[in-house]
């Protein structure tokens, strides 16, 4: 008699890899035993299958349904799941398509995906109140360079080359927009409100103090980089650091303020 | 609000042996905004792990309406592998949040060597697999201070070494372990289809008193060379023969929390309402017979 460990490891290679070492162990009982395990060895397949079908629906709906069969075999093998919990079974997806078509005219697929991880991680974050605007009323205009921002746990930048937010929208449950994939670069901040998960697009100015202030940069520090970049440039058309950062508290991505070096002014 | 009004707010009713649904996403608004007279709900426990996650926030307001069950799928007891201590823990965080008043688990294991396949497989029935299983549960029931429920599953295969029957197995493992029985009708049908065995000789050798729950579900037939396999897939109703068996399981047991079932391909709640209206009728027709 096999031992329950022996056993399992038999089973988990004749679900997984090579179907021929378990059916010697497996009753008949009207129905041959290697197509017994062909049905574990199919719902192997589907589990995951649907595991990164219900994270990564717009990747599916671009590659096909067949493709994406093929790839979820794939990254099977080349992830198996190390959890009973599957809600974090997709996380290594988009580098996984990063492996994959990196090098190819499909080389934005990774970026949706990351978009759509995004999604599902912000669904299962912890979530804070949203910084009020208000709030900076508490310090000194003159302190306003020293300023150091929390950004809010529920939310994710993402930074693309590829216009990925007007993809992932184009690809929503009953949208059938035509997209561009030359129309340029997309940075998208996913973040929570309410019960809902919304992705929006950011301008370049945005996007980059956002990233700037998740870094931990002293509001002053975060936006020197633009500054610079700005001399020179036609002065109307230099970005605004206060439309910016308006933004940025107006779709909630802040959650905390402190005025680093300096106490908070009505405290 | 206070600790005090949260405590409060927790239904605390047992779940009543009538006919409730499986609370999944799609249906989390609905049920929030609308109320809708459902006499109690089961939710899958890891699909509720993230603390602060959306999922978790609809459980929570759910909760203080609806008597409610929490019901796991990864827990892999039947597992050689050590218990998976961060899956356990935060299945108590689950319970300890939600005080669920029922929880229950599987008659399977799912993972070799820290390695998952997320699926509720079949143990070999042997004097082994069962002291291995009695210890696990036990292990889970201390850690959560309480009895849990255990479930019966589909299986499409027997091992050669199996030398107990699937429901002397499922009995032993309930006495020596202390944890009530959660019979799933359809399971108990599908493999007896699948191994040749009569359901009913299955269903009349359970004690009614080790019996705490009934899940009913859906399946589908795949041909497999000459014969069929059932297919324990939740997407379809409840099938002609499930009924039948589920009659006389209700005429075995008497009437208990029984569970419509359906977690993929999800119809409109009414649809799923309309099935457990449908158990609900035999649970009253067998209660007012034996009355």
């Amino acid at each position: 008699m096999n031992s329950l460990r022996d056993l399992q490891a038999t089973c988990y290679r004749a679900f997984t890899d090579d179907s021929s070492v378990l059916p010697a162990l497996v009753r008949d009982n009207g129905v041959a035993p290697d197509r017994r395990v062909g049905v574990y060895r199919n719902n192997h397949q589907v589990i995951y299958r649907k595991a990164l079908s219900a994270s990564y629906p717009v990747v599916e709906r671009l590659v096909g349904e067949a493709c994406f069969a093929g790839l979820a075999r794939e990254y099977a093998r080349e992830h198996p799941s190390r959890s009973g919990d599957l809600q974090r079974y997709g996380q290594n997806y988009p580098a996984f398509l990063e492996h994959t078509y990196g090098d190819t005219r499909f080389r934005y697929l990774p970026d949706v995906a990351s978009l759509e991880w995004a999604v599902e991680e912000v669904h299962l974050d912890r979530d804070e109140p949203p910084l009020a605007l208000s709030e900076l009323s508490r310090f000194n205009k003159d302190d306003y360079g020293n300023l150091v921002f929390t950004v809010r746990r529920a939310v994710r930048l993402l930074r693309s080359r590829f216009p990925v937010f007007s993809i992932w929208r184009a690809n929503q449950p009953g949208s059938n927009d035509r997209i561009d994939l030359d129309r340029g670069a997309e940075n998208v901040a996913v973040t929570r409100r309410g019960n809902d998960v919304e992705v929006h697009v950011l301008d370049r100015a945005a996007f980059c103090l956002a990233a700037e202030l998740a870094g931990g940069a002293r509001l002053q520090d975060a936006w020197r980089p633009f500054d610079r970049q700005s001399v020179g440039d036609d002065a109307a058309a230099a970005p605004d650091l206060a439309g910016a950062l308006q933004t940025i508290l107006s779709l909630g991505l802040l959650s905390g303020v402190t005025a680093a070096g300096a106490p908070p002014a009505n405290t | 609000m206070t600790p005090g009004a949260e405590q409060a707010s927790i239904n605390a009713e047992p779940i009543p042996a009538t006919a409730g649904i499986g609370l999944r996403g799609p249906y989390h608004s609905e049920i929030i905004n609308r109320r809708p007279p459902i006499a109690w709900l089961e939710a899958h426990s890891e699909n509720y792990f993230a603390e602060d996650g959306i999922a978790r926030g609809a459980l929570e307001r759910i909760r203080p309406n609806y008597p409610l069950s929490l019901h796991g799928v990864g827990l892999s007891i039947g597992s050689t592998d050590p218990l998976d201590e961060e899956h356990l823990h935060r299945l108590r965080a689950l319970v300890d949040c939600i005080e669920p008043a029922l929880v229950s688990e599987h008659l399977s294991w799912g993972a070799v060597g820290g390695r998952h396949l997320n699926d509720l497989l079949p143990l070999p029935y042997t004097e082994e697999a069962l002291e291995h299983m009695v210890r696990r549960i036990q292990e889970v029931q201390d850690t959560l201070k309480r009895p849990i429920l255990i479930e019966n599953i589909s299986s499409y295969l027997e091992f050669v070494d199996s030398a107990i029957p699937e429901h002397e197995f499922l009995v032993a493992v309930s006495r020596q372990s202390g944890c009530g029985l959660l019979l799933d009708i359809n399971n108990i049908y599908v493999n007896a289809v699948n191994h040749g065995f009569d359901p009913l000789i299955y269903l009349d050798a359970i004690p009614p008193e080790r019996v705490a729950e009934m899940h009913l579900a859906g399946h589908t037939a795949r041909r497999c060379g000459e014969r069929e396999i059932l297919i324990d897939t939740h997407n379809t109703p409840v099938s002609e023969p499930v009924w039948e068996l589920f009659r006389h399981a209700v005429e075995r047991f008497g009437p208990r929390p029984t569970l419509i079932e359906w977690y993929s391909d999800y119809p409109a709640l009414e649809r799923l309402l309309s099935e457990a209206e449908t158990a609900q009728r035999i649970l009253d027709e067998v209660h007012e017979l034996a009355a």
